[in-house]
């Protein structure tokens, strides 16, 4: 894995906006975008497989430092079906000082239909990020999305030792919050054995569609793993939960991709196609 | 204010093992995390059991559980449903949201038969354990930091009870354990109390997996 070298932090770091809307037209969703500020942006969006739009986020090139703020808004209206992905991992690089922000705040309407799907978070020795997902649901939306991470370089044995990642998900229905997942990852918790088990590798799908029966689940529950552990939970009648903690990003994508291609033919009603990106 | 001696039973008896809310019958992933090899040994538990300590115990369970009581004693009942919603939204998988159900109905339950114009009629506001336990605590008179340490030291004792029968580990070692940890109590509970609402929360990665897999597990004594 190669990076360039981080870019100097300083106390005013990028401060980044994107607001998007997805709108279904013509038989096909498009990508409306509503206002943006700084490096964050997408490549114009295109429709592989019909009516969904497919949309690749590009981050700041060079990665996020302490100081930045990112602030993505996503708005799925009625009807609409989407596929959010990025070309490649966020890296997130050692802070001087400052904390980098990552607000993400997806609104999905009823009868819309996202997926956010994007590449793993890489975090630097040294990286400090607060992160914040707010996924706001009306009843009848359909949502999946996933978040990795992945603490040090594995591949050149470089370990997070110093440093701290807050993120915190919040999904909310019809103004009910559903589930929470605060994940304080610093060194002592990628060493606890409740924690992270030493392990540098993490990340968590979450599906909230009708149709999650049993027969799902035991075939997600299949799956075949190498070098990690994946294993997921039916919270509610409506909601999945998978998560996986393991030694590296690519044993973590093959489970995720393959949870993917089980899950969305059987509960967001399409074919897995999956991104050509994703095999670069 | 500190505790009236008079209510100290009252405490002892809020967290006695013998209460009869089937705390025995849950073992939070521990039950998985023992097949899996993950917690082999006493020294394997007391570091699970210290890491929960940690994150779980200091960010989510004491602050929620102070939380809780402060609502109950201003009669702010909004506050306690938003609290118990969002203690419930913090519960990582199936079965820990099904056991926060379970024993806070059974704790409702008893409380009723014990203290009649304690439990309020609209049992939505009981709807996990930390909000039966907080009004308990609130009606009887058990300050806030006596409060806090009842109810880690039930959830440790509980565990360690749980490991005792599912580890080759003596009923010994098990107090030891629990001797230890006990000993971490007041470091956590002074940290909990500091904890700032946007702070709130704690998941851990482990414990979510092995919760997660014990759904799965083919023999199972635990309901968790």
């Amino acid at each position: 894995m190669h990076s360039p070298a981080p870019k100097a932090s300083s106390a005013a770091g990028w401060q980044a906006r994107l607001e998007l809307c997805l709108r279904p037209l013509s038989g096909r969703t498009r990508l409306i975008p509503q206002r943006r500020l700084g490096p964050l942006s997408v490549q114009r969006p295109f429709h592989p497989e019909g009516a969904c739009c497919h949309v690749y986020l590009l981050h700041p090139p060079g990665g996020v430092v302490g100081g930045d703020r990112l602030n993505l808004t996503v708005i799925a209206e009625r009807g609409s079906e989407a596929l959010l992905t990025a070309p490649g991992a966020t890296k997130f690089y050692r802070s001087a000082g400052d904390e980098a922000r990552v607000d993400q705040h997806f609104i999905v309407n009823d009868g819309a239909r996202l997926e956010v799907l994007p590449q793993e978070n890489i975090h630097f020795p040294g990286a400090r990020l607060r992160m914040r997902t707010e996924l706001e649901l009306e009843p009848g939306a359909r949502l999946l999305l996933w978040e990795k991470h992945c603490f040090g370089r594995p591949s050149i044995g470089e370990r997070f030792d110093s440093g701290r990642v807050d993120s915190e998900l919040r999904l909310l229905r019809d103004g009910q919050l559903l589930f929470i997942d605060r994940q304080r990852i610093d060194a002592c918790e990628i060493d606890r054995p409740s924690g992270l088990r030493g392990l540098p590798v993490m990340g968590s799908l979450l599906l909230v569609a009708p149709g999650l029966d049993a027969a799902l689940i035991d075939a997600c529950r299949a799956i075949p793993h190498s070098n990690g552990l994946g294993a997921l939970s039916r919270l509610d009648d409506d909601l999945l939960v998978a998560r996986w903690l393991g030694g590296d990003s690519a044993a973590m994508n093959r489970w995720f991709v393959a949870l993917w291609a089980l899950l969305r033919p059987a509960a967001l009603g399409a074919e897995a196609c999956p991104p050509r990106i994703w095999n670069t | 204010m500190p505790t009236d001696p008079a209510a100290l039973p009252r405490l002892f008896q809020l967290i006695s093992p013998s209460l009869p809310i089937g705390a025995y019958s849950y073992s939070q992933g521990i039950e998985w995390a023992a097949e899996a090899g993950w917690i082999r040994c006493a020294q394997d538990l007391e570091c699970w059991l210290q890491g929960l300590l940690e994150s779980g115990q200091k960010y989510l369970e004491l602050p929620l559980l102070l939380r809780l009581m402060a609502a109950w004693r201003g009669r702010d009942l909004a506050a306690v449903h938003r609290w118990n919603a969002f203690l419930l939204a913090s519960r990582e998988t199936r079965e820990l949201r099904l056991e926060e159900g379970r024993r806070a109905r059974a704790l409702a339950r008893i409380l009723t038969s014990l203290d009649d114009g304690l439990v309020p009629a609209d049992t939505g506001l009981l709807a996990t354990q930390h909000a039966a336990y907080a009004l308990a605590c609130v009606g009887w008179g058990i300050d806030e930091n006596s409060a806090c340490h009842g109810l880690a030291w039930s959830w440790l004792e509980n565990l360690v009870l749980a490991a005792v029968k599912i580890l080759p580990l003596g009923q010994t070692e098990g107090q030891q354990v629990l001797m230890r940890l006990a000993d971490r109590l007041p470091v956590v509970i002074e940290q909990a109390r500091s904890v700032a609402d946007d702070e709130l929360g704690a998941s851990s990665q482990a414990l979510a997996l092995a919760s997660s897999a014990h759904e799965a597990q083919y023999t199972r004594l635990f309901r968790s």
